[in-house]
C-alpha cells in the first residue's frame, strides 16, 4: 500500500510539474512570436542594406552601426531620449508624489478630487495633443495671454515651434498625461502606512515635516524608486505625444529615438538603419529592465531580511 | 454505475455510416477551403468578382463623392465585377501601403499611389504593365506620363494631376483695394497689408514641425517661384541663389503675414471662413472649399493668381492608379476591364468634372464648357508645369529623405536660430552625404 502510495503520489507530482509549463506555454508563445522574434529579425535586419524599391536587400556587416555612431543626429536623439526620461521622470513622479500627499488628506470632496486627478491619465493621447496645441498656439493659443500678463513682451512666443521652448513642453504634457498613475500607486501605499507610527512620531515631539522626512519617507522611498524605473521605461517608449505634438522638431530638438527609428523606416524608408538605431534603444531599455530587476530583487531582499 | 456507459460510448467503434458521413463531412471541409484557391473565368462564377480599391481619394471632401459616383455608374453598367471602397487617409496612406508592400503584398486589387511612392512600388515589382488599358480605351497619354513607365511599358494611369498656384479670396483682395501681384516682392506687400492679427492673414504655407510632409510638399515651389529646382541629377542644390531666395520669402511671409502654429486642416479652415486671404495649394486642394466652407461665398470667391514669379512655373504632380501585380490574374484582368471602362473619354470627363480638376490626363479630357465654369482655375492654366523629376532631379526617388533633410533647417531659420544661408549650408552638406550614400 505504501508503495502504491508512494508511486501514485510519485505520477501526480511528475503531473503537477508539468503544470507550470503548461501554464506559462501561452505566454511564451506569445512572447516568442510576437516579440523575441522580431527581435532577433530587427537584429538581422540592422546587418543588412535594405531600402525599400531601391535596391535589393543585401548583407553589409556592421556599416549600420559604422554608420550610426558616426551620426550626430543618432546622438542628437539619443541625447534627447535622456533628457526627455530625466524630465519626465522628475515632473511626472515628482507631481504625483506631491498629488498624493494631498488626496491622502482629509478634506471635503476627497473622491471627487481623486477621480478629477486621474482624467488626465485617461485621456487619449491624440484629443491630449490637440487640445495642448491649442493652448500653446502662438497666434490664438490661450497662454499668450497669461504670458501677456506676466512678461512685458510684445510677440508671443512660438511655443512648440520654439527650439528652446519645444523640449520642455513635451516634457510638461508627458508629465500631466501620466502623472495620475504615480499618485494613484503613492497613495495606495501612503494608506497603507500605519497611522500608529504618525502617532508615535506625534508623541515624540516630531512636527509634520518631520514625520514626512522619518515615517512616510522611508516607508514610500522603495516604491518611488520602482516607479521612476517603470517611469524611465514608459519615458524611452513614449511616441505618440511626441510625434503628435512636435513630430521630433523643430530642428530634432525633440526627436527622441523612437521617433528616429520612425522617421529612418517609415520616413526615409530605410529600414535597416531604423532597425540599428532601434537596436541601439533596445540596449537602453535593456539596461534599464535590469536594473528594474536589480532594485526589485534588492527590495524583496531587504523586506525579506 | 455511470462510468461503463461513458467509456462504452467514447470507446463506440466506428460503423460504415459513420465513417462516410465522416468522409463526406472531410471532403466539403477540404473542397471549402480549396475552392476560392481555384480561379474561374468571370463567366463561370456565381458571384460578382470582388475587387478592393486602395485609395485616399474617399476621405477627400467632393473627389471621394465623384468616385462613389463613377464607381456606381460602372456597377450599374456591368453585372461582373463589382469595386469597394479601402484605404486610409491621406496623412497615413503612403505609409501603410508602404508597410504592406514590404511584407509582401498590397492588400488591394487597386491602388493609387503618390508619383514618388509610386515609382518605389513600381521598381519593387508592384505594378503591372497597364498597355492594354490604353489601347482598348483608345486614348492618348499625355506626355507627362512617360515617368509612369518601365521599359517603355505604362505602369500607372494618371488619375489626378494637380499644380502649384496661388489661390486668393477676390472679395477680402478688393475689400483692401489690392490686386493680383505684379512681382514677388508686390506680392509680400500684400500679403502684409491683408495681415490684421489674430483676425486676419495675408497669407498660408504649412511650417509646422509636426506636418512635414506638408511642409516639405509645400516648400518645393517656393525655390520655384525664383526659377529654382532642388536637385539636378544627383547634384542637390539647396544653397543655391533660387532656393536661399525662395526660403527668405518664405520667412518672410511666415513672419509678417501667416497665422503661425496653425496646422493645415485649420488654416483651410480659416480659408473658407475668409480669415486667411491667400493660400498656396495644389489645384484639387479647391474642392475643399467647394463645399465645406464656412463662408459660403468662399467658392466663388476664388481666383488664382496668373503667374507673376520669374519663369511663371508650378510644380506638377501626376497621381496613378495601379492595378497590384500580386492579385490574382482574373482580379487583374477585371482591375483592367475597370480601368478601360473608366479611361474611356465619356467616363474620365465625368470623373474630372467630378473631382473639380483641371488638368486632363488624356488628349480631350476636358470639356470646353466645364472649363468655362472654373472662375479660379484660369492662373493655374497659365502655369508653366514642371514635373516632379525636374524639380529634384535623382533624388525624386529619395523626395523623403531629402524632406527629411531639409525640413529641420528650415525650423532652425523659422524660429530664427540661423539665418537661411547658415542653415542652408548645413542641409546641402547633409544632402551631399546623402547623395553619396543612395547613388553608390
Amino acid at each position: 500500500m505504501a508503495a502504491q502510495a508512494a508511486i501514485n503520489k510519485s505520477a501526480s507530482g511528475r503531473r503537477r510539474d508539468y503544470l507550470p509549463y503548461m501554464l506559462a506555454l501561452p505566454i511564451i508563445l506569445y512572447e516568442t512570436i510576437f516579440i523575441l522574434i522580431p527581435i532577433v529579425q530587427q537584429l538581422v535586419s540592422s546587418f543588412t542594406s535594405d531600402m525599400f524599391g531601391i535596391s535589393a536587400v543585401k548583407w553589409v556587416g556592421l556599416a549600420n552601426y559604422d554608420r550610426m555612431l558616426s551620426d550626430k543626429y543618432f546622438w542628437n536623439s539619443m541625447r534627447v531620449t535622456l533628457s526627455f526620461m530625466g524630465g519626465t521622470v522628475i515632473v511626472a513622479v515628482g507631481a504625483g508624489l506631491i498629488a498624493a500627499l494631498l488626496m491622502n488628506q482629509n478634506f471635503r470632496g476627497r473622491s471627487v478630487a481623486r477621480a478629477i486627478m486621474t482624467l488626465p491619465w485617461a485621456f487619449p493621447d491624440l484629443p491630449t495633443v490637440l487640445i495642448f496645441m491649442w493652448i500653446f498656439n502662438p497666434s490664438f493659443g490661450v497662454m499668450n495671454l497669461f504670458v501677456r500678463w506676466i512678461l512685458p513682451i510684445e510677440q508671443n512666443p512660438k511655443w512648440m515651434m520654439d527650439i528652446n521652448l519645444a523640449l520642455p513642453l513635451v516634457i510638461m504634457i508627458a508629465a500631466w498625461k501620466a502623472f495620475p498613475f504615480y499618485g494613484l500607486v503613492t497613495l495606495s501605499v501612503l494608506q497603507s502606512i500605519p497611522s500608529e507610527l504618525y502617532e508615535a512620531a506625534k508623541v515624540d515631539g516630531a512636527t509634520r515635516l518631520q514625520s514626512f522626512r522619518y515615517v512616510t519617507l522611508p516607508e514610500i522611498i522603495p516604491t518611488l524608486m520602482l516607479m521612476g524605473v517603470l517611469a524611465c521605461i514608459f519615458a524611452f517608449r513614449q511616441f505618440a505625444l511626441i510625434f503628435l505634438f512636435t513630430g521630433g522638431g523643430p530642428a530634432r530638438t525633440t526627436e527622441t529615438l523612437v521617433v528616429a527609428v520612425y522617421k529612418a523606416a517609415f520616413n526615409s524608408f530605410d529600414f535597416s538603419y531604423g532597425a540599428t538605431i532601434g537596436m541601439a534603444g533596445f540596449v537602453a531599455v535593456f539596461a534599464i529592465t535590469l536594473l528594474f530587476a536589480y532594485l526589485q530583487r534588492r527590495q524583496e531582499a531587504e523586506a525579506a531580511s | 454505475m455511470t462510468k461503463p456507459t461513458d467509456t462504452k460510448k467514447t470507446n463506440k467503434a466506428l460503423n460504415r455510416r459513420d465513417f462516410l458521413k465522416m468522409g463526406a463531412a472531410a471532403t466539403v471541409g477540404a473542397a471549402s477551403v480549396a475552392m476560392p484557391k481555384i480561379h474561374f473565368p468571370v463567366f463561370l462564377r456565381q458571384s460578382k468578382m470582388e475587387l478592393n480599391m486602395l485609395t485616399w481619394f474617399w476621405t477627400e471632401p467632393g473627389r471621394g463623392d465623384a468616385w462613389r459616383a463613377m464607381i456606381q455608374k460602372f456597377h450599374e453598367a456591368q453585372s461582373d465585377i463589382h469595386i469597394n471602397e479601402a484605404g486610409y487617409g491621406e496623412n497615413d496612406y503612403f505609409q501603410q501601403i508602404l508597410i504592406q508592400a514590404k511584407s509582401g503584398r498590397i492588400d488591394g486589387d487597386l491602388f493609387t499611389e503618390t508619383p514618388d511612392g509610386f515609382l518605389r512600388l513600381m521598381n519593387a515589382g508592384h505594378t503591372v504593365s497597364l498597355e492594354d488599358v490604353v489601347s482598348k480605351a483608345g486614348v492618348t497619354l499625355s506626355k507627362a506620363q512617360d515617368m509612369l513607365r518601365k521599359d517603355g511599358e505604362v505602369n500607372g494611369l494618371d488619375i489626378v494631376t494637380v499644380r502649384f498656384g496661388l489661390v486668393y479670396n477676390k472679395a477680402m483682395f478688393e475689400k483692401a483695394g489690392v490686386t493680383e501681384p505684379t512681382d514677388l516682392d508686390n506680392w509680400l506687400e500684400i500679403a502684409t497689408s491683408l495681415t490684421d492679427r489674430p483676425n486676419q492673414f495675408g497669407m498660408y504655407s504649412p511650417h509646422l514641425a509636426s506636418e512635414p510632409f506638408s511642409l516639405w510638399f509645400m516648400l518645393q515651389q517656393w525655390a520655384v517661384l525664383y526659377d529654382g529646382i532642388w536637385a539636378d541629377g544627383k547634384k542637390p542644390l539647396l544653397n543655391s541663389d533660387a532656393v536661399i531666395n525662395g526660403i527668405k520669402l518664405y520667412k518672410a511671409m511666415y513672419d509678417n503675414a501667416m497665422p503661425q502654429g496653425t496646422d493645415v486642416g485649420t488654416a483651410n479652415s480659416m480659408f473658407g471662413a475668409s480669415k486667411i486671404a491667400q493660400n498656396m495649394v495644389v489645384s484639387a486642394a479647391v474642392n475643399i472649399w467647394k463645399t465645406g466652407a464656412e463662408d459660403p461665398e468662399v467658392y466663388g470667391n476664388l481666383r488664382s493668381a496668373a503667374p507673376f514669379w520669374p519663369g511663371g512655373k508650378g510644380i506638377t504632380r501626376i497621381h496613378p492608379i495601379c492595378v497590384n501585380a500580386n492579385t490574382e490574374p482574373e482580379k487583374q484582368a477585371a482591375a483592367k476591364e475597370f480601368l478601360s471602362w473608366l479611361y474611356q473619354k465619356e467616363n474620365y470627363q465625368q470623373l474630372l468634372e467630378g473631382c473639380l480638376d483641371v488638368i486632363p490626363a488624356i488628349e480631350g479630357g476636358i470639356r470646353p464648357e466645364y472649363r468655362e465654369t472654373l472662375t479660379w482655375a484660369d492662373g493655374y492654366d497659365a502655369t508653366t508645369a514642371i514635373t516632379v523629376p525636374e524639380v529634384l532631379g535623382d533624388f525624386v526617388l529619395f523626395n523623403d529623405e531629402l524632406g527629411q533633410v531639409v525640413t529641420p533647417h528650415i525650423e532652425e531659420i523659422l524660429a530664427g536660430a540661423k539665418s537661411v544661408e547658415d542653415a542652408m549650408g548645413e542641409a546641402q552638406a547633409e544632402a551631399e552625404a546623402l547623395a553619396e550614400r543612395v547613388f553608390a
